[in-house]
């Protein structure tokens, strides 16, 4: 309880990420047994990243990476009086995803391990060139003006030292820029720092009023049985869209949800809803990026090798406490391994209730004035952004950001497009180019190896249905202005 | 000059400088490589994409109807209030890494909640006592984050 509540604090602060939180965490598990302290550890990183959509729902703010997504239908349902019920689907999803990859984890663990072994560069590069295709699907009224996004983004993820040769890139002999531009300053520039300017621009007497509606309608403030039958299939689906790729060692909760956001949008009844709304779209991106919780455990226990930075600090902890993780642990260490997984499970449930309970509390915050609300979120994000890596560099470029953020949205670019190549581009260049290295520079490495062609021909069928689907569009726009 | 005929020849011109000046001297790769490995690769290939897609978006201005491009025009204005918003902000920085956190920040929000409409001095004072010392607390006290101490201190 003590860990879930903490995960959801630290989670709900923008700059303050799951993985700090564990970290600040870990000196204290020294005075604790091996299960209390890793059960501990893991309701941080659970109660966390539910916390990040919190304020991508009140405040357009993601607390953590693994909120990126939930902001585009989240804070516009909060403005609709409906910030309640995304509040409870949010904690509704996170729980259904989470405990889903949990079970993954608890009952087929080294089966996955293995499976997630075969994704060589290949198919992770094709697999992220898929996820690239929904920049077309998300880029709104203009594909063009996707598609520019999404190369912006593509090329302001390659500042830095180049991954394969090693040389800096567009660093303009600032040093700092040598380690890029992390993802945490330009999510929260474009999107909390840009909300401000925006809001900064409105009259005196409206800066009066809180930032959102709230409705008295109790429906507009719970998630109803209808509201669940029409998510329920979007949830099992994120789930194991998240549950995959937490699997994966190295892609994270942020590429999990825009994925997850992607599908859904595409199988979505109501894809017009998508940006504007859609609870579908908050159920999405919630299930899959709490669905890589468990996941992301499985390549630490059964090989030994963390895939993302909280399992990194969970290494930490479980050496900390003497078990070591690797092929042996569920002969060995059973009795140590067994009761964790008891408690992921339960520590759901309390995610759940504390989700619920603090859904009402959180409300409270989004009734103070814009006046009052935006300076303090400014001096927030400054301070949580200068904590990352100690670098008042980080803060300039959330403040650049910020600006970008807020030119582009007056200039009707999707700022989605642009996260999406942001988030994607490490990952696609570097399986692209070990892809290449691999094979000699022969392209057909791609088409030579199964799982990377099966992916492949769903990408080219999905993008064959994408562009029918635009077609479509710009007849019907034609026979409008004709008519 | 529409908007999107103005962003486009912005985003062109900006691009066409980016790929002939900045790329040559920015991203240095090695010699007798496939063009795929080299670290000037995705960066030319996304400047090319944005070219061309920006020459797309001016053709597509250039001939739309007027009615089409008066959609949301209220909106689309840069209003000199937010910049004037994200002066306060950018400034900020160097406020802290002068003065140090605690006056840098104290500053700024005042600054920030006089600018927002806040102007009963008293609420403002308790803002920024209230505020900044609990930011403090919970980063430099509670996670043992350095702040800055500003260059003056």
């Amino acid at each position: 309880m003590a860990g879930v509540t903490f995960g959801i604090i630290v989670g709900a602060t923008p700059g303050l990420t799951t993985s700090i939180g564990m970290a600040i965490a870990l000196p204290l598990t020294f005075y604790m047994s091996p299960v209390a302290a890793i059960s501990f550890l893991i309701g941080i990183n659970k109660g966390g990243v539910y916390g990040g959509s919190v304020s991508a729902i009140l405040l357009r703010t993601p607390g953590t990476l693994a909120a990126v997504t939930t902001v585009f239908d989240g804070y516009p349902l909060a403005q609709k009086g409906k910030a309640g019920k995304a509040l409870k689907m949010a904690i509704d999803a996170s729980v259904i995803g989470d405990g889903f990859s949990d079970l993954v984890l608890i009952f087929s663990a080294p089966l996955f391990a293995s499976l997630a072994l075969k994704m060589g560069p290949p198919e992770i590069c094709v697999l992220m060139f898929f996820a690239l295709t929904f920049v077309a699907g998300l880029s709104g009224r203009s594909l063009y003006k996707g598609l520019i996004a999404a190369a912006l983004g593509f090329l302001f993820a390659t500042v830095g030292i180049d991954p394969i040769v090693g040389t800096p890139r567009f660093t303009f002999g600032i040093f700092e820029l040598r380690r890029g531009i992390s993802l945490l300053p330009a999510l929260i520039g474009l999107f909390a720092i840009s909300e401000i300017l925006i809001q900064g621009e409105r009259k005196l007497v409206d800066l009066g009023k809180s930032v959102l509606r709230f409705s008295r309608n109790p429906d507009d403030n719970r998630v109803t049985l209808e509201d669940m039958k029409t998510c329920g299939m979007t949830i099992l689906r994120s789930s194991i869209i998240g549950t995959f790729v937490g699997a994966l060692p190295g892609l994270g909760s942020s590429v999990a949800a825009a994925l997850s956001y992607g599908v859904a949008r595409k199988m979505s009844k109501r894809p017009e809803l998508f940006g504007k709304g859609s609870l579908e779209g908050v159920a999405a991106c919630e299930a899959g990026n709490n669905a890589t919780v468990g996941a992301t455990y499985i390549p630490l226990l059964t090989l030994g090798i963390p895939g993302s930075v909280p399992a990194a600090v969970l290494l930490g902890g479980l050496m900390i406490q003497g078990i070591t993780p690797g092929p042996l642990i569920f002969q060995k260490q059973a009795h140590l391994i067994y009761p964790i997984f008891g408690l992921m499970l339960v520590a759901n449930l309390i995610n759940l209730f504390l989700g619920n309970i603090g859904a009402r509390f959180f409300l409270h915050i989004a009734k103070i004035p814009r006046r009052i609300i935006f300076p303090i979120l400014t001096l927030v994000c400054i301070t949580g952004v200068y904590t990352i890596n100690n670098s008042l560099l980080d803060v300039k470029l959330m403040i650049v950001f910020g600006l970008l953020g807020y030119l582009l949205r007056k200039l009707d670019f999707p700022l989605l497009a642009l996260l999406l190549g942001f988030i994607l581009e490490p990952h696609f260049e570097v399986s692209l180019r070990q892809s290449l290295l691999m094979s000699g520079g022969n392209p057909t490495i791609f088409l030579v190896r199964p799982v990377s062609l099966i992916l492949l021909i769903c990408t080219i069928l999905f993008v064959g249905l994408l562009g029918k689907s635009f077609g479509r569009k710009l007849g019907a726009a034609k026979g409008i202005k004709g008519s | 000059m529409k908007q999107d005929v103005k962003s486009a020849l912005v985003l062109l011109v900006g691009s066409i400088l980016f790929y002939f000046y900045v790329i040559p001297v920015q991203v240095k790769g090695y010699e007798g490589q496939g063009i795929a490995l080299l670290p000037s690769f995705i960066p030319g290939v996304a400047v090319i994409s944005i070219i061309a897609l920006s020459i797309f978006i001016l053709l597509e201005s250039i001939f739309k109807r007027e009615g089409q491009a008066a959609e949301n025009k209220e909106t689309r204005i840069i209003r000199p209030r937010g910049i004037l918003a994200f002066a306060i902000i950018a400034g900020s920085v160097y406020l802290i890494d002068f003065f140090g956190y605690l006056i840098g920040t104290s500053i700024t929000l005042s600054l920030l909640l006089f600018y927002f409409g806040v102007r009963d001095w008293k609420t403002i004072l308790l803002m920024v006592i209230g505020v900044t010392s609990t930011l403090y607390f919970l980063f430099q006290r509670l996670a043992n984050v350095m702040l800055p101490p500003g260059r003056i201190f």
